[in-house]
Formats: structure tokens, C-alpha cells, sequence
């Protein structure tokens, strides 16, 4: 199933810090589409593990995180315009 | 029920693989960048001169994901073998077991079998769509069908292959036909490979060879040895198994594949490089559009008459290997080889 992943990190003195690290979790389970969103193609199970590892980046005082669950036909929910189309890792050739 | 995964093909010379947390990072010849999670890869097909970080491989040996590098010329070198994985020492055992000479006629006799009537299906079909008179060719197919009453007699290995060349030939007569444009150029003299000499054995032994790494994975994944087989003997550096589970598909997979590309024109005479000796190379724009070819039809759906579904290649596949595995481990009487309806 897809699950939509954003994120919102405030800029204090860490805030750089957890950016990053917010960015790198979610680059492990899915595709960067835009700045602080990722779309995630994962399992119950993976989607499990994706929350916690991002619930203890985060400082839940000032960030905050945002899960969209499009599910299995999550193709008739997406619409792209403009540029920078992102690859979707179930149904896209991967051949570079 | 096993969850489909991609496959990353990297094919552009140049490019290099990094591994950064969980995500393999593809950065491409002209500089452009890719980050790719590998949760959703299970197979990994590098062709060519490609730099794979250790990392990288040591990545994919973990998890399972399988990795075949194949030379310039289409040939796999290696393969990164995942037994560490996915093996189970006591399925070996009875795999060694059932493998054996004189164990192995029952499976083998199923896979031909299949086989057979896979490429029977074939030739019904282009019998029904183009060639609905030609007598030749009716009496051809039922002489084809013929071979099976053979087959399930056969009294060992050696007699089941020879059944097995004769049907070969009959299917493979008729390739030609089947081919529908440019039929000049695109004209085989036979099966003939390593080199290929035309251009049609050029593009069914490309096809096979991916084949032949999506069918490694198929066997490893359920923790056999791709390189004891029933019908295939065992010979060094040959993955007889996966060689096995292979022949049930041919003919609907990649023969199906090499007529359709060229019927449609997505694959013109032009796509190939021809040697001074004729060997028959395809250039790198047709071997991508052979490989979207390739993954378009492994979503294909087949009704599987063991499971009661339309299932995807992947799965298929998926479920031939737990049953022969099924078998091995004396859950059912034989193994089925995959028909299709």
C-alpha cells in the first residue's frame, strides 16, 4: 500500500539535525516527490517500523508529521503537473 | 503470499551503485542521481561495466536481494548466491535425493510435459489466428500432441530428451511464420546461439538469459539449489534447476515476447550489429525496449489451475517453486508443471 509521508520540522537548534535525519528515514522507505514529502510503498509491518523510527526523530512539541494512507489503488488518488515526475517503485521499468 | 518487488536493471556503462542507510544510490555517467529504497527491489541486474560499491553487495547478500552480472555480450558471469539466506539444509538433502539419475525421471517427464503443451498452445493459437487451412501445420500440432503419450512412457532420461528434441523441432518450424514483418531479415536457420547468428536467435537467447535470472531467483527464494536439476545435468557453472523451471515458460514468455516486439515493429532490423564472422549482436536502445517488453509481461495474469487464480508471473512462478519444494518434501505425490489455459 502507498502511504503519503510529510513533514513539517521547526528551526530551532536542532532543527537542521532532525531535518536531515526525518529525510534520511524517509528516503529508506520511499521516494523523495517533493521537498518534505515522500511517498512510501510499503507493508502494515514496514509501515509500523517507518512511524517509530520517525516518532522518536521528531520533537513532538514543534514538529509534526503527517501519514496519508492512499492504499492499493492509490493510482486514481495521485494526480502530477509540471516537473520532476517521481518514480513509482511498483509499477515503473527500473532500467537506467 | 509473497509480495511482487521490481527489479533494478542498470544497464548505462559508467554509472555507480552506493549504498546510503537503506537506499541504493544510483548516480548515472552525466552526473544525475537516484536514490531508490531497496524495500521494494528484490532482484538486481547489472550488465557491463557498472562500479558496485561492497557495500552494496554485501546489502543484497543480506537481504536476499539477487544479483546477477552479466558481460557485455549477454553472458551471466556471476551471481550473487543468497543461500546464506534462504537455504534449508534438509530440502537439499531431499533435493540431492529426488535429483538423482535414476529419481529424477517423474519431475522431469512433468516439465516436459508442460512444456510441450505450452508450445502446443502456441501454435493452436497462431493456428486459430493465421493459419486456420494450412494442413501442414494441423497435422504438425496433433503430431506434437502425439510426443506426450511418448513422453509419460519414456524409460529414462535420455529417451524423454530425445521426445523432447523431436517436439522442439516441430514448434520451432514454424517460428518463421510466425513472424509476421520484415520476414527477410527476421528469418531463423534453426536454433543456434553463442554467438546467435541471426537476428531471432539474437533476441530469443538475450530473452532467455533474463529469464534464466528471474528463474535463479525463483528456485533460491524458496531455498533450493539452482544447480541440481531433474531434466538438466549437473555441469559447472550451470544452474540446472533454474534451467529446469524454465522450460515450462519458454515458449509463452519469451517466445511470445521476440514475435510480438517484432510484429509490432518495436524491434526493426535495424537494432542489430553484425559481425564480420555473422554473429548477431543487439544494440543497447533495442535491449531496453526488449527489457519494458520483458517486465510488461511479467504482469501479465495466467490462470493457475492449482491455485483457482489469475496470478502475475511473479507469482507464478513464485508458486511452481513452493510446489516443487512441496514435493521434495513428500507434502504431494508430483510436481505440476505450470500449463497454460
Amino acid at each position: 500500500m502507498k502511504v503519503l509521508v510529510c513533514y513539517d520540522v521547526a528551526r530551532d537548534d536542532n532543527g537542521a539535525r532532525r531535518l536531515r535525519k526525518v529525510a534520511r528515514i524517509c528516503e529508506d522507505y520511499g521516494i523523495r516527490v517533493q521537498y518534505s514529502v515522500f511517498e512510501c510503498l510499503v507493508d502494515p509491518a514496514q509501515l509500523l517500523m517507518l512511524k517509530r523510527s520517525l516518532e522518536q526523530a521528531i520533537n513532538m512539541k514543534v514538529d509534526s508529521l503527517r501519514y496519508y494512507h492512499l492504499g492499493k489503488n492509490w493510482k486514481n488518488k495521485v494526480e502530477h503537473v509540471g516537473a520532476k515526475v517521481a518514480i513509482d517503485m511498483e509499477n515503473d521499468l527500473l532500467l537506467f | 503470499m509473497k509480495k511482487m518487488l521490481n527489479t533494478l536493471f542498470i544497464e548505462s556503462p559508467k554509472s555507480s551503485l552506493r549504498m546510503e542507510g537503506e537506499s541504493i544510490v544510483l548516480r548515472l555517467a552525466n552526473g544525475e542521481k537516484k536514490k531508490l529504497p531497496t524495500l521494494n527491489i528484490d532482484s538486481l541486474v547489472i550488465r557491463g561495466s557498472v562500479y558496485v560499491s561492497s557495500r552494496v553487495l554485501a546489502y543484497c547478500a543480506k537481504h536476499g536481494i539477487l544479483v546477477s552480472y552479466f558481460s557485455v555480450n549477454d553472458r551471466m558471469l556471476f551471481k550473487i548466491d543468497r543461500s546464506l539466506a534462504g537455504s534449508n539444509v534438509l530440502l537439499r538433502r531431499a533435493q540431492h535425493e529426488a535429483t538423482k539419475a535414476e529419481n529424477a525421471l517423474p519431475v522431469a517427464k512433468s516439465i516436459v510435459m508442460g512444456k510441450i503443451l505450452n508450445q502446443h498452445h502456441e501454435l493452436q493459437r497462431y493456428k486459430r489466428e493465421y493459419a486456420k487451412e494450412d494442413r501442414r501445420l494441423i497435422e504438425d500440432i496433433s503430431k506434437l500432441k502425439h510426443q506426450l503419450r511418448y513422453v509419460e512412457l519414456a524409460k529414462d532420461l535420455d529417451e524423454l530428451r530425445g521426445y523432447e528434441g523431436v517436439t522442439s523441432s516441430l514448434y520451432f518450424k514454424y517460428f518463421n511464420d510466425r513472424i509476421r514483418k520484415h520476414k527477410r531479415e527476421f528469418f531463423m536457420k534453426g536454433r543456434n546461439r553463442r554467438p546467435p547468428m541471426d537476428r531471432v536467435n539474437a533476441l530469443l537467447s538475450y530473452g532467455y538469459q533474463v529469464l534464466y535470472h528471474d528463474m535463479i531467483g525463483l528456485v533460491e527464494s524458496v531455498g533450493l539449489d539452482p544447480a541440481m536439476g531433474f531434466l538438466h545435468r549437473d555441469r559447472p557453472g550451470r544452474m540446472s534447476l533454474a534451467l529446469d523451471m524454465m522450460e515450462e515458460f519458454r515458449s509463452l514468455v519469451i517466445d511470445r515476447l521476440v514475435i510480438r516486439l517484432i510484429n509490432l515493429g518495436q524491434i526493426t532490423p535495424e537494432d542489430f550489429d553484425i559481425s564480420a564472422s555473422g554473429s548477431v549482436r543487439i544494440k543497447d536502445k533495442a535491449r531496453r525496449i526488449f527489457l519494458e517488453g520483458y517486465v510488461d509481461q511479467k504482469r501479465e495474469s495466467y490462470f493457475h489451475f492449482y491455485t483457482g487464480e489469475k496470478l502475475k508471473l511473479p507469482h507464478l512462478w513464485h508458486v511452481q517453486g513452493q510446489l516443487l519444494a512441496r514435493y521434495l518434501r513428500g507434502n504431494i505425490e508430483g510436481y505440476p508443471a505450470f500449463v497454460v489455459r
